[in-house]
């Protein structure tokens, strides 16, 4: 099987990772919820098979873990959402 | 996809008056709030700002609430309505992202007290921490295309035909904007990439 060097940028640069075409394809797909049921299979099975493109899975994973947890979690201020219900309460009374 | 003539002729309406309609909106739109705020402030990274955005949305959503089909896509609906009012009006006056003095940053990796080889298990809840910091920071150092492209993908879970239609464009440029946006993501994280994991 071809395989692409790529470092932690999905780039290459010869001296990182050795990621599979059939991982490069479908990677973000399936992360991102947009792979069919097949599709997901055969990227799972081949992770499963390949060290390389299982630690860069875990990885990918990770950032956008930390990343949901990090910035994911913001609550409106409730100065905000009174004022909003207030204007609309005007709106409708108007 | 934006020039798209969309027939709503036979669409249910929204014909209610006063209470009933206001009803109507509370339930179908202000459980988004929340997301709706998170948005704002990661376009803007301005909280008075954020705020406006977020009040001038839902005025207009309720403004035009009579041209929403109840039941559809209302979270997609509030996102595309933000989206447009911040290119129109917010975008110019908001500030710029965050600058960050990545040397400062590789400069405390590469201290003496930073051990180069050690990786880092991101469950712990300190090092989650840190490193959230950096890719928050990271996340709005972005150009505001490739960050709206992370947040609404990765932060709101939009799928994406839903971010074509907030974004007005095709689903392949979705599809290709996204790749960029996480490249650079990584790009500006890459001098504490062994801290997330990455081995040498």
């Amino acid at each position: 099987m071809n395989k692409t060097t790529t470092n932690e940028n999905g780039m290459n640069d010869g001296e990182k990772y050795t990621l599979c075409p059939e991982f490069m394809k479908l990677a973000h797909l399936v992360m991102d919820g947009e792979a069919n049921s097949e599709e997901e299979k055969l990227f799972l099975a081949h992770v499963e098979g390949s060290k390389d493109c299982k630690d860069h899975y875990m990885e990918e994973q990770n950032i956008r873990a930390v990343l949901k947890e990090k910035c994911g979690n913001v609550r409106v201020p409730d100065k905000l959402v009174k004022a909003i219900q207030l204007k609309l309460r005007e709106i409708t009374i108007a | 996809m934006a020039d798209k003539k969309v027939d709503i002729s036979n669409r249910p309406q929204i014909n209610l008056k006063g209470g009933k309609r206001h009803k109507l909106f509370i339930d179908e739109f202000m459980g988004y709030l929340d997301s709706l705020y998170n948005f704002a402030y990661r376009l803007t990274l301005d909280e008075d700002d954020a705020n406006d955005l977020v009040q001038d949305t839902y005025l207009k959503a309720y403004r035009f609430f009579d041209s929403y089909e109840p039941g559809t896509n209302a979270k997609a609906w509030l996102f595309r309505i933000l989206k447009n009012s911040f290119i129109n009006e917010f975008r110019k006056k908001s500030k710029q992202p965050t600058k960050v003095d990545y040397s400062d940053l590789e400069n405390t990796y590469n201290s003496e007290d930073a051990d180069s080889n050690k990786t880092v298990d991101l469950r712990t809840e300190t090092e989650r921490d840190k490193i959230g910091d950096e890719v928050a920071t990271a996340l709005n150092a972005l150009d505001v295309d490739f960050r709206t492209a992370i947040i609404l993908c990765d932060l709101e879970g939009f799928t994406y035909e839903e971010m074509s239609k907030i974004l007005d464009i095709p689903i392949g440029t979705v599809r290709s904007r996204l790749h960029r946006a996480r490249n650079l993501l990584k790009e500006k994280l890459k001098m504490y990439a062994k801290t997330l994991g990455y081995k040498s």
